[in-house]
């Protein structure tokens, strides 16, 4: 039998509360100001978008997140193969008229910014650096899951989602 | 598992594994098409020239709130060809619940098993496995030739003995059937590990 304590050996966050959710959603919008970003998005490599700043027109946020987590992971493995593992935890791409920069958190979260060339690659460094190291405090502080999660996934949760599913899947 | 409070929404991520060809991408281009698009998200799916997998299909829906509660499910499939295995670990990352496609052709039968010892394998990395993942298989291609009997099928591939389904994937049939089912079980696990009591 699992209990909880083995559960968060997993070391995997699985909630994030109000106010951790703002003050990273306060973060992006202050990394998004000072590298005049077009978007800026959180998210988790098992490829779920958590938070995003700004926007890219025609594009979906949730596939775009997607695609960044398996790519990341993807170079972080063939950094690996190639022996340098500690290296690759943050990638670039140069693009034509936008580049993106993408860094992970611990294991499990990667940030990423969309940037034009009026800001220099330095810069980006720099602040997503500070963002970061922000970001992994609040995602450290303590928060009691346990009461939470009880909380939002209730004995009707399941009764619920059963029926939500009968409706859009026929 | 993840849970955005702030938001109240509640994410879940179901993979598509097996082997190559056994129809994973059938499976959720089905599901893609019978979802309201305005409960769905769209499909991406990379590919090779030859409509085979390369990396990953990847969709996204969500269920009307639930009390302002909004469940939103992944699903993803990985490429069965052997030789994408690093991908197929890479999308392993942060599953809640497996769907096996077995292709059930007598030829297929060795293939589908070194298939389920690949997720295996590729479950341990991260420290899980199938026996304690929850997990259904679905027996597809059941309108071909020269097909594996189902009870020969459940006792060479089925040994946790986790719900199966038979399925002609391209006509729909048995489709919906396994995506209800391991979101059910996958909430199931959810309420056992979290101790949510039942009322
Ligand atoms: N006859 C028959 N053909 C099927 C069935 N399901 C899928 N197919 C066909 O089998 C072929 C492969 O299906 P896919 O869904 O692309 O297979 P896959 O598992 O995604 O394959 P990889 O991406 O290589 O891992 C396609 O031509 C499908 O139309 C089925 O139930 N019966
Ligand atoms: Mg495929």
């Amino acid at each position: 039998m699992e209990n909880p304590d083995t559960a968060n050996q997993e070391a995997k966050q699985i909630l994030l509360s109000e106010e951790q959710y703002h003050e990273i959603a306060q973060e992006l919008d202050f990394l998004r100001g000072k590298l005049r970003s077009q978007l800026v998005l959180f998210g988790d490599l098992s490829g779920q978008l958590i938070c995003q700043k700004g926007d890219l027109p025609g594009a979906d946020i949730t596939i775009l997140t997607a695609l960044l987590a398996g790519d990341f992971s993807a170079t972080t493995e063939i950094a690996k193969l190639l022996g340098q593992e500690n290296q690759f935890r943050l990638h670039y791409h140069e693009g034509s008229r936008s580049n993106l920069y993408i860094s992970s958190l611990t294991d499990q979260f990667f940030l990423a910014v969309i940037f034009d060339s009026t800001v220099t690659l330095g810069m980006v460094r720099i602040f997503t650096r500070k963002s970061i190291d922000k970001i992994g405090r609040i995602i450290e502080t303590n928060f009691e899951e346990m009461v939470k999660i009880s909380n939002i996934i209730n004995s009707e949760f399941k009764s619920y989602v059963t029926e939500g599913l009968d409706k859009i899947l026929g | 598992m993840f849970i955005n409070w702030a938001l109240q929404e509640i994410y879940i991520k179901i993979v598509y594994y097996g082997p190559g060809l056994s129809g994973k991408t059938t499976n959720l281009q089905r599901i893609y098409n019978q979802i309201d698009p305005t409960h769905r998200g769209e499909m991406v799916c990379l590919k090779t020239m030859e409509e085979r997998t390369i990396f990953f299909d990847f969709m996204q829906f969500e269920l009307p709130a639930i009390h302002g509660k909004r469940p939103k499910f992944s699903l993803y499939t990985v490429p069965g060809q052997y030789y994408y295995a690093a991908s197929r670990r890479i999308i392993l990352n942060g599953v809640d619940g497996v769907v096996f496609i077995a292709d059930s052709q007598r030829n297929r039968l060795r293939d589908n098993l070194d298939s389920l010892l690949d997720l295996e394998k590729n479950l341990i990395r991260y420290n899980r496995s199938l026996e304690q993942i929850p997990w259904v298989i679905q027996f597809n291609k059941q309108d071909m030739e020269d097909l594996v009997g189902i009870e020969e099928l459940q006792s060479k591939l089925n040994f946790n003995a986790v719900p199966y389904f038979t399925a002609v994937a391209v006509q729909g049939t048995g489709v919906r059937e396994t995506l209800k089912t391991i979101i059910n079980n996958v909430i199931g696990e959810i309420e056992r590990k979290w101790h949510v009591e039942n009322s």
